[in-house]
């Protein structure tokens, strides 16, 4: 254990590598980067889909043989870790790699959701809480306020609306603090903890430290990182679009900088995120 | 449970069904050749916990190696799948009910999930698609889960259409050109899209207790089947402004096949690999097959109709 919490011992033997994050924190970049790279740093067409998905009820479907629509919330919850390992019993594939937006969380019964017998790691991705705020007010459309209320409460799912239907299960991200804190103190996994600060400042260095964990050859790490350089991603998706922006947003690739939170929130949201969130922030050095 | 009093038989996407209780999403077996034995019979009884030495499993379904079959759906019921050693042998369809689930739960179990098995079971290809019957012509709708293929119909339906089925088809191969199988008769959508459309809150069934998803009764075709003249599969992207009908050709049209065969895992298992490639084939070659590019926002729905049906003015 490091003083930032996580076990950064290298990747063990399951199959999946998972990139983890908090909304809003790079998770994205990251996941096209390292498709590049294992692509030998080739370019990555984003109106494509991207490899690495939130986990969606077409595998569900797949690997359990049930509508999934017809089930409750709790009924598909309880069987989350069983079909991690179901996919990773039916895949060829030595490194499956996922993003995930939930928290480490458990199941009903007290089972791991990510189970770490199927695991090599998880690659955890953290943003300044404050930048996160900005780029997530834009990304859903919310004022700022509701954006830092967002990221301070408990209970947030995601994907678990019981008035529409999503591709993507549900999620249990719970606060900002919560999500961080819950996947570096309790992966029982190998975590390697990647600041997307660090990503700004050198993207193919931290790539190369990601490609290290997961055991992906880091031969194209430069030429993966120019692939994926904020500019490329912006103008593909200006000239073509990105299959993953959501309605509300505007655009996917927006600023992709530090410090705009200091910038643009008003000092009592300031205050509020250092009140909720302080203890973590301090922790990674944002305080 | 069981409900005295006389109870037609229900056409069960193109199976004669008889059952202890009433159906409300399926159509009436015609009365005409009435002395004919169901092809598949739902009977309440116990129902083993599970299946001994499975050849597919999943915390769900169990298929055994005798062409039996368990659905489990612990606070719904239980549904154990027996009798068809041949693909025309009678189907029996034990259900076991937990405490204090309704009727109407077990019968969306028994149309979706269960439904899927015991088509497979018959060696019948099921798709995961909903069609309509449009001036003339038999559409389905594939794609992928929450792509709208229950909500195009539906729009398609205010519009003028038919329906004939809902989430899964039945595409028969058997004759020289392909056929749709009449399936549901309601359309089961969620609160956004029956808001969308305007659909009064009485008319709003309920399909699970605690879950939003409802069942609609539309009005629906009276034909068994249908020539199945165009397969539409939705896309929903982020890089669309509005929908788009695409021309495709050929069998690589219908990839992914695991999205569009229903249950594709468990036909597989039980032998129906060759018999799904056939299917597929067929039906690459006799619909005209098109893809729907459509805006990743509900809000296109209307306009995905217009597209549809502005095509299928333009005679395609």
């Amino acid at each position: 254990m490091n003083l930032r919490g996580g076990n950064s011992a290298p990747a063990q033997g399951g199959q999946f590598g998972w990139l983890v994050s908090y909304p809003k924190s790079g998770n994205t970049w990251m996941r096209i980067m390292l498709q590049s790279l294992r692509n030998g740093g080739a370019p990555v067409d984003i109106k494509e889909s991207i490899d690495s998905h939130i986990l969606n009820r077409e595998e569900f479907e797949e690997h359990f043989g049930v509508e999934s629509s017809d089930l409750a919330a709790p009924e598909i919850d309880a069987v989350r870790p069983e079909l991690h390992r179901a996919i990773a019993r039916a895949s060829k594939d030595p490194l499956i790699l996922r993003k995930v937006h939930d928290r480490c969380w458990l199941t009903a019964s007290g089972e791991r959701v990510f189970p770490p017998e199927v695991s090599r790691g998880a690659v955890y991705i953290v943003r300044d809480p404050r930048d996160v705020a900005v780029s997530f007010a834009h990304f859903f459309g919310l004022d700022l306020e509701a954006a830092v209320d967002s990221m301070a409460d408990s209970t947030k799912t995601y994907a678990s609306s019981s008035s529409r239907l999503t591709l993507q299960l549900s999620q249990q991200v719970g606060s900002w603090s919560e999500h961080v804190a819950s996947w570096l103190d309790d992966a029982a996994m190998p975590l390697l903890l990647i600041r997307y600060e660090d990503m700004l400042a050198d993207s193919a260095r931290e790539l190369e430290k990601v490609a290290r964990f997961l055991g992906i050859p880091a031969e194209a790490c430069a030429q993966a990182a120019a692939a994926a350089g904020f500019s490329t991603l912006r103008e593909q998706e200006d000239k073509r679009g990105f299959r993953e922006k959501v309605p509300s947003a505007a655009r996917f690739f927006r600023q992709g900088r530090s410090g705009e939170g200091k910038e643009k929130l008003p000092i009592h949201l300031l205050e509020r995120i250092e009140n909720v969130h302080g203890a973590v922030m301090k922790r990674l050095g944002y305080l | 449970m069981t409900e005295t009093g006389h109870l037609p038989d229900y056409s069960f996407f193109g199976l004669r069904l008889r059952s202890p209780f009433r159906l409300y999403s399926l159509p009436a077996w015609p009365a005409l050749g009435s002395d004919e034995a169901p092809e598949i019979e739902l009977c309440f009884g116990e129902t083993p916990d599970s299946l001994a030495k499975p050849i597919w499993s999943s915390p769900f379904v169990q298929i055994g190696s005798d062409r039996t079959a368990l659905v489990n759906i612990s606070t719904v019921a239980r549904f154990w799948i027996h009798g068809t050693i041949q693909a025309a042998d009678t189907t029996i369809i034990v259900v076991q009910p937990a405490p204090g689930t309704e009727i109407f739960e077990i019968e969306t179990i028994l149309l979706g999930t269960v439904a899927g098995i015991v088509l497979h079971l018959r060696s019948l290809l099921p798709l995961h698609a909903s069609c309509v019957v449009l001036g003339g012509r038999a559409i389905a709708f594939s794609g992928p889960c929450a792509s709208g293929k229950s909500a195009l119909a539906a729009a398609l339906v205010r519009r003028g259409a038919l329906l004939l089925s809902d989430d899964l088809l039945i595409s028969d191969d058997s004759g020289q050109s392909v056929q749709a199988m009449v399936g549901t008769t309601q359309v089961r959508l969620w609160p956004d899209v029956m808001d969308r459309l305007e659909i009064p809150r009485e008319q709003r069934l309920p399909t699970r207790l605690e879950h939003g998803k409802r069942a609609v009764a539309v009005p629906a075709v009276e034909a068994r089947t249908w020539p199945l003249e165009l397969m539409v599969s939705i896309e929903s992207v982020g890089s669309v402004d509005e929908p788009v009908l695409v021309r495709r050709h050929g069998l690589p049209a219908l990839f992914p096949f695991k999205e569009l065969v229903y249950q594709q895992e468990i036909g597989r298992s039980l032998g129906n690999a060759a018999r799904e490639f056939r299917g597929l084939t067929a039906l690459a070659n006799g619909a005209a097959l098109f893809a729907l590019r459509r805006t990743k926002v509900l809000d296109d729905l209307d306009r995905c109709a217009d597209v549809v049906l502005s095509a299928l003015g333009g005679g395609l």
